[in-house]
């Protein structure tokens, strides 16, 4: 019922059709599907974006109302604060990264102090664009060159980051791992290079201070004072350095897993990070009491001369 | 208590399947947790009908000013944890969960698509100066959208350990009233989610711990 008698005329109709669409396909259809692009250089204009802040379609919180958090209150005006766009994921800390509990942080309250650390925000301003340039560069070895950029590729970006398509989830984690750990050791030497150039400084200076045996004033015997209070902060802090060192080099042997190497590897930024603040505070503190001792000597001598 | 924030302009990247994920397997390691829907979509109220166990408890909230309230009132009643599940939007609620959070997690799956419409809400969480993490989510076991989603999003900041698979595993637990973790024990989806949920754990605690040495210094 309903099915021809013959199917002479069906099937003709049909292999008519069927040649009909043939050629139609064959002039229509392209010959191959279009190439995919990379999600990577798709989310390019989303990573621009993200970096200058400038998507406007974002709603803030009023800043009159208090926000409470199981009982502890809430800096509502960081809400206003639109320009002032911290790029961590974890505001307060120096790489956005993971924190360690046995990593003692200047200052990590994301609610009541986020992003007014100065000293952790300056190391962030410096960090700023790295992470993202040191994966671009994973995919596009030569992108440093075409932008113009002085430097060479990361290490870490050039080696282990190198993500593929063949790789199981598992195999990333640990790949994304152990990018964390050679950009750390990178900056674990850097910060040791940058700790023993300064103790070498100051010893050079200390004793070449000695040596001129300078008649012992006063001022001169304040910033020798100083300089070897220096010194002896510089080797503590290079005494921390190491122990950190071999404590992280020891512990690195013994993980096992990839959420272990994460988590080793950005408590010793951490650490170092906090080390070489530490210097840049000593440092700093010493530059004010040579200015002081200058200015006071300064003083004496105008003194001296009315 | 801490308050973790699942946000995403983005509809369709997961987040009420791995809010109602976390909570469960966070329940299952022993702690108080209460789940606060701000998506009148309902997904979670709905999946709380179909469930026998009365836990996690489940508030809804329509209103960004009674969302605080909510997160009081859960706090005097010794819930350890909220999870906060937001709507596919960047509205004036979902900021006021921003806000709130110590953590604000962002699932995307690997497509432009996701990760750019994650792009607003990450500017929204700099802004209020949160924490957040990328979860990688619905992913394939291998291949070249994995590879570039988790280099994008690694790019864009902190990418959580481990990358949630795409299983049937976890639309099935939803849909029977269940946790992954209850409805297919031992399975791969309930280890993938048990794994995540000890890493955002680890970072709450460390977050707390954080919050109390400042609080110290600043008591001295």
């Amino acid at each position: 019922m309903g099915k021809p008698q013959s199917g002479e005329p069906a099937n003709r109709f049909s292999s008519e059709v069927r040649t009909a669409s043939r050629e139609e396909n064959a002039s229509n259809k392209p010959a191959r599907r279009p190439t995919r692009r990379s999600i990577v250089d798709l989310t390019e204009a989303a990573h621009r974006a993200a970096d200058d802040g400038v998507l406007p379609a974002v709603v803030t919180v009023a800043p009159n109302q208090p926000l409470i958090t199981a009982g502890k209150a809430v800096a509502s005006d960081c809400a206003d604060d639109s320009t002032d766009v911290s790029r961590s994921s974890w505001p307060g800390s120096s790489r956005p990264s993971i924190s360690s509990p046995t990593a003692q942080k200047q200052d990590v309250d994301a609610r009541h102090k986020a992003g007014h650390d100065e000293l952790m925000e300056a190391v962030d301003q410096a960090n700023r664009s790295e992470p993202v340039a040191r994966l671009a560069a994973c995919n596009k070895p030569d992108a440093s060159a075409e932008e113009g950029h002085p430097e060479l590729p990361h290490p870490a970006a050039s080696g282990s980051c190198e993500l593929s398509a063949s790789d199981s989830s598992a195999d990333m984690a640990v790949k994304i791992a152990k990018a964390y750990q050679a950009e750390t050791l990178d900056d674990i030497k850097a910060g040791f290079n940058a700790a023993l150039d300064y103790a070498a400084e100051f010893s050079r200076r200390g004793a070449s201070s000695e040596a001129a045996k300078v008649p012992a004033d006063r001022g001169h015997d304040r910033r020798n004072a100083l300089a070897a209070q220096y010194r002896a902060g510089a080797v503590e802090l290079m005494q921390a350095n190491m122990a950190t060192t071999m404590d992280f080099a020891r512990r690195l042997l013994g993980a096992k897993s990839s959420a272990e190497w994460v988590e080793l590897t950005s408590t010793q930024a951490r650490l170092q990070c906090e080390l070489m603040l530490q210097q840049a505070q000593a440092l700093r503190s010493l530059a004010r009491g040579m200015t002081d001792s200058d200015a006071g000597q300064a003083g004496r001598r105008g003194r001296k001369n009315d | 208590m801490h308050v973790l924030a699942l946000v995403t302009q983005k509809g369709g990247s997961g987040k009420s399947t791995l809010a109602v994920g976390l909570a469960v397997a966070a329940m299952r390691d022993g702690e108080r947790v209460a789940l606060i829907e701000a998506d009148q979509q309902g997904t979670i109220s709905k999946w709380q009908e179909r469930r026998d166990n009365p836990y996690p408890r489940v508030e809804r909230v329509a209103e960004p000013a009674d969302i605080e309230a909510i997160i009081a009132r859960l706090a005097a009643e010794g819930i350890w944890l909220a999870i906060i599940d937001t709507a596919a939007t960047n509205n004036v609620l979902a900021m006021r969960a921003i806000a709130l959070a110590d953590l604000c997690v962002i699932p995307a799956r690997p497509s432009p698509a996701d990760i750019e419409a994650a792009i607003p809400t990450l500017l929204a969480i700099r802004r209020q100066k949160r924490r957040f993490a990328f979860v990688l989510n619905q992913t394939p076991p291998r291949g070249a959208r994995l590879s570039e989603a988790a280099t994008s999003l690694n790019a864009l900041g902190v990418l959580a350990l481990p990358f949630i698979g795409q299983r049937n595993d976890h639309q099935d637990a939803l849909g029977a009233g269940f946790g992954v973790s209850e409805y297919a024990r031992g399975g791969k989806a309930a280890d993938e989610i048990h794994a995540l949920w000890s890493w955002i754990a680890k970072k709450l605690g460390e977050e707390a711990l954080a919050h109390g040495q400042a609080a110290i210094r600043r008591a001295s």
